[in-house]
């Protein structure tokens, strides 16, 4: 009898309070979603944050710092790890130290993306904590203007004039991202992956590989000026070897592709 | 409204002998387009142990499904102490403790539990007269057990227990021995007797008519949804013919001897057409032996005349009228399906 | 009315001992128990997993790989289709929102923990308990025979449905507290205790497929939770109020669980195809996700709004608890 009045007791107690507290709950979430004013703005509160910001990098180890177009980030690498992870396999094995890659590239980014996002957001500070910065960038935009328009016309030649035309204002956009790299991370092995030839086969005056050549050749010159910066060039074994390395979309690298980068790159990172 | 309580305590306390303590009138049930109940009227009075016999399947269970508000009748009134029950549904609930079916208690609860629980919700109902009803029926010794581990005739006890928590002026039992031992029966007989002399009104319902006839002062006969009799038990008995197996040989003789000798009074159920399997109903042998209809009073004679034609008597047996019996009667031999 | 026409509360408290004695409401309590660790540990393996990967615990550098996975999908694939294109944009501006504001999206602690299990849990997870306990309320006394003795008490019947009616919308608060106790008491033993203080963004809201961030507002955690709770309160009400119906009308808690399982899970299911089928937005399962509009995601059928989901879920509830009064208070006990 005892134990029957206090099962009620207590559950009763406990029923009553928690369905007032949820009562109140609803009602502060109706009143609140349904009248917003009232709160201060997101944008008063914003430097009160409580959050304790952790310094970034503070497990021991390599940090890289990935940046760029659909290359870094691996598309058509069956593994889909790309060359960075790749990279980052083959320095833990080297090192026998821990490699963390922060990989912010983006699919299909042109060299205006990547300096917009340089220039606005807070990659930069990444860059900072990094001790090797991998980017590939350049691609997109030499495709862009070289690939057919899509007016419905069945000739599938290449455009290979309307590249060559565009090229001198990508290349001062790289320049550009280089430089800003470079002052963010001047302690950083920073390294450039260049351009290789999708279309071999599609380029009977060899005028598309001249295009990327003089994009690579201007790379190189522009890394230069850094001692801590190199150009990976990758565009011979594309030549000779393309129908092994290319993926079925006969424009990314496969795995066997990034395999043959992520080789080169640690030959510069070692 | 306080005042009303009052009056209906008072009216309570002094039993009005002309008003009944429960009035059937007319009662009528259909569900979708077929009558389950197709007439059912009686009354019982104050103390009185009221029988409702019929076959499984006659309406016992609906009839009572709308005395207690289970089920609500489609004509027909039902009056307790005076109350109508549809329109004063809960007043004359408060008069009525009652078992439908089954004690079907909460299994998860002690037995107390389920006291406390019915006590709830009655009005001053507390622990002592919870106390005092275990102590009725006697249930103290495992009262704080799970009913789960309950056997029948404990959870029937309980089951008492519970309708009799708020004081009741009627006692409704569906088929209370059902499942008990015969000690158990013959305790419930007694218990049932006692409570009606303590001035409470009982109205149990069987299929049993020795158990009827046991127990009971009147007695209302259902079938098919109707009540087809009503009167004092000893009255109804009275009226049946008794029957009587004997077992003798050569048997043949007497088949043929005892409707010649005795051509009005003892009448051979086998010659009157009746199978051996409705013959084996009656007693499990008597279509060994021979299954006649006649008065008890006869027997010497018969014995006699058997005697003297040289047929041996190996037993006599007198069967009690059964609910059959009286059903094969007062629904002219229509039998029972 | 009569002296015997007395209060609820004894009803209650008899609807409450059985509730407890029954040991459904025991068992929701274990599987609160054993399900929160494990999901729980889950997060857990995230939060390290992206840790190893990234070799920092930096929120910021989190979320802005993040972005990048989503804007990546989103760019490399065209087959996804409409509403969940939609949907990730849509993440993808509210976690750039935050990168702005400078306003972790998801602290690693057991307040946030709680708050996203929330979120998860109120689609479908919590609607089953709720419908686990009140499945049985009616149609467990109809089976068991009890129901003859229940209703032969001098009470009214519409009394007796009534006190189970608020006893199953106590347990009801009782499991979604518990719910909130338990994830934070269990996941804060796995994240930390502290963040009832730290910002969340709320108030975003869509209109259109684009973004409103106007009315975005960073409220503590603590107040976030309780307007979140708040909510799922209100959906699980709104299930228990249906289950009751349910339970009313079948005569076997098995057909009553079932029928209420059917309902939810084919609700959770068209939720996530519903956003073409535009009357879905009226049936209740579509619209128990209360707290999208807290957190500001894409509601299943695109264009809820919060005054909308509220009015078909408590016209729903009601016309539930109408047709279960007017069945118990009318119909014959026949079994």
């Amino acid at each position: 009898m005892k134990r029957t009045n206090l099962t009620w007791q207590l559950t009763g107690l406990a029923g009553i309070v928690s369905m007032a507290v949820m009562l109140a709950g609803f009602a502060w979430a109706v009143i609140s979603l349904v009248h917003p004013a009232g709160a201060e703005p997101a944008d008063q509160q914003a430097v009160s944050t409580s959050a304790p910001m952790s310094a970034p990098g503070e497990a021991q180890g390599i940090h890289i710092l990935a940046l760029g177009d659909s290359l870094t980030l691996g598309i058509g690498d069956e593994k889909g790890e790309g060359y960075a992870g790749k990279v980052k396999n083959l320095l833990r094995q080297e090192s026998k130290q821990e490699v963390y890659v922060w990989n912010m590239a983006v699919s299909g980014a042109k060299t205006t993306d990547l300096l917009n996002e340089l220039e606005s957001s807070t990659l930069l500070s990444y860059a900072e904590q990094a001790d090797i910065i991998l980017f590939t960038i350049g691609g997109n935009d030499l495709n862009q203007w070289a690939m057919p328009s899509a007016d419905g016309t069945e000739d599938l030649q290449m455009n290979y004039e309307e590249a060559r035309q565009h090229l001198p204002e990508a290349s001062a956009r790289l320049k550009r991202i280089m430089a800003i790299l470079e002052q963010h991370a001047p302690k950083a092995r920073i390294v450039y992956v260049g351009l290789y030839h999708p279309y071999p086969d599609n380029d009977p005056d060899r005028i598309g590989g001249y295009i990327i050549q003089q994009w690579n050749a201007e790379s190189e010159q522009l890394a230069n000026a850094y001692p801590n910066m190199v150009v990976v060039p990758i565009y011979d074994f594309f030549q000779t070897k393309w129908s092994e390395y290319l993926f079925a979309d006969h424009y990314h690298p496969n795995g066997a592709g990034y395999a043959e980068i992520a080789a080169r790159v640690m030959q510069v990172i070692r | 409204m306080a005042a009303v309580t009052r009056m209906t305590a008072v009216q309570a306390a002094e039993p009005a002998f002309e008003q009944p303590v429960l009035s059937v009138q007319g009662l009528k049930k259909r569900i979708r387009d077929k009558w389950i109940i197709k007439g059912v009227s009686f009354d019982i009075g104050a103390g009185e142990v009221f029988g409702f016999l019929g076959p499984n399947g006659a309406g016992k269970t609906t009839t009572i499904r709308m005395l207690v508000g289970l089920i609500k009748p489609t004509e027909g009134t039902i009056h307790v102490c005076g109350m109508d029950l549809t329109k004063r549904t809960n007043e004359a609930l408060s008069q009525i403790g009652c078992i439908v079916e089954n004690p079907e208690l909460y299994g998860y609860l002690t037995g107390w539990e389920n006291l406390e629980h019915f006590a709830r919700m009655l009005p001053d109902v507390g622990p002592d007269r919870i106390r005092e009803v275990t102590a009725i029926v006697g249930m103290d010794a495992r009262i704080h057990d799970k009913v789960r581990t309950y056997s029948l005739g404990m959870r029937q006890r309980l089951g008492i227990a519970q309708a009799l928590l708020g004081r009741p002026r009627l006692l409704i039992l569906d088929e209370p021995t059902n499942g008990l031992d015969p000690q158990g029966i013959k305790e419930m007989r007694e218990f049932i007797r006692q409570l009606a002399a303590g001035g409470l009104s009982v109205f149990v319902s069987s299929h049993l008519l020795s158990e009827i006839q046991l127990m009971c002062d009147r007695v209302a006969i259902i079938s098919h949804g109707a009540v087809i009799a009503v009167g004092g038990v000893a009255d109804l008995i009275r009226q049946e013919t008794e029957r009587v197996v004997w077992h003798v040989s050569p048997r043949q003789e007497a088949v043929q001897l005892l409707p010649a000798r005795f051509p009005k009074a003892v009448r051979v159920l086998e010659e009157e057409g009746m199978s051996k399997q409705e013959l084996a109903e009656l007693a499990p042998d008597a279509w060994q032996g021979i299954a006649t209809e006649m008065s008890a009073e006869r027997i010497p004679d018969v014995t006699q005349a058997l005697v003297q034609e040289g047929i041996r008597i190996f037993s006599v047996t007198i069967q009690n009228p059964t609910l059959e019996d009286l059903f094969l009667r007062v629904t002219e031999g229509k039998r029972i399906e | 009315m009569s002296s015997w026409s007395f209060g609820l509360y004894p009803l209650v408290c008899n609807e409450t001992i059985k509730m407890m004695r029954k040991r459904r409401f025991l068992v929701i309590v274990l599987i609160l128990l054993v399900l929160i660790p494990i999901f729980s540990y889950a997060q857990m393996r995230i939060s390290q997993e992206s840790q190893k990967q990234l070799g920092t615990s930096d929120w910021r550098l989190k979320t802005e790989q993040q972005v990048k996975e989503i804007t990546n999908r989103l760019s490399g694939s065209r087959t996804i289709p409409g509403s969940w294109r939609q949907q990730m944009e849509l993440q993808v501006k509210q976690l750039q929102y935050a990168l702005d504001k400078n306003i972790n999206p998801a602290t690693p602690n057991g307040v946030t923990f709680t708050r996203e299990f929330m979120i998860n849990a109120i689609g479908l997870f919590l609607p089953l308990m709720v419908a686990v306990i009140a499945a049985d309320l009616v149609s467990g006394e109809q089976s068991a025979g009890t129901i003859k003795l229940l209703l032969t008490r001098p009470v009214s019947r519409w009394r007796i449905l009534l006190s189970k009616l608020l006893t199953l919308i106590m347990f009801t608060s009782l499991i979604v507290l518990l719910t909130g106790i338990f994830c934070y008491l269990i996941g804060g033993g796995f994240f930390g205790y502290r963040g009832w203080t730290e910002p969340v963004l709320s108030g975003f809201r869509i209109i259109g497929d684009q973004l409103d961030t106007s009315a975005v507002r960073a409220i503590p955690q603590w107040r976030f939770i309780l307007m979140e709770f708040g909510l799922a309160w209100f959906s699980c009400v709104v299930v228990a109020c249906l289950s009751l119906m349910v339970s009313v009308l079948v005569r076997s808690t098995a057909a009553a669980m079932g029928i209420m399982m059917a309902a939810l899970i084919a609700g959770s299911i068209l939720s996530a195809m519903a956003s073409s089928w535009h009357s879905a937005k009226y049936l209740f399962m579509i619209n128990l996700q209360t707290t999208d509009f807290l957190t500001g995601s894409q509601t299943p059928v695109p264009g809820l709004t919060i005054g909308f989901s509220l009015a078909v879920l408590g016209i729903w509830a009601l016309a539930g608890l109408i047709i279960a009064f007017a069945v118990f208070t009318r119909r014959d006990i026949l079994n």
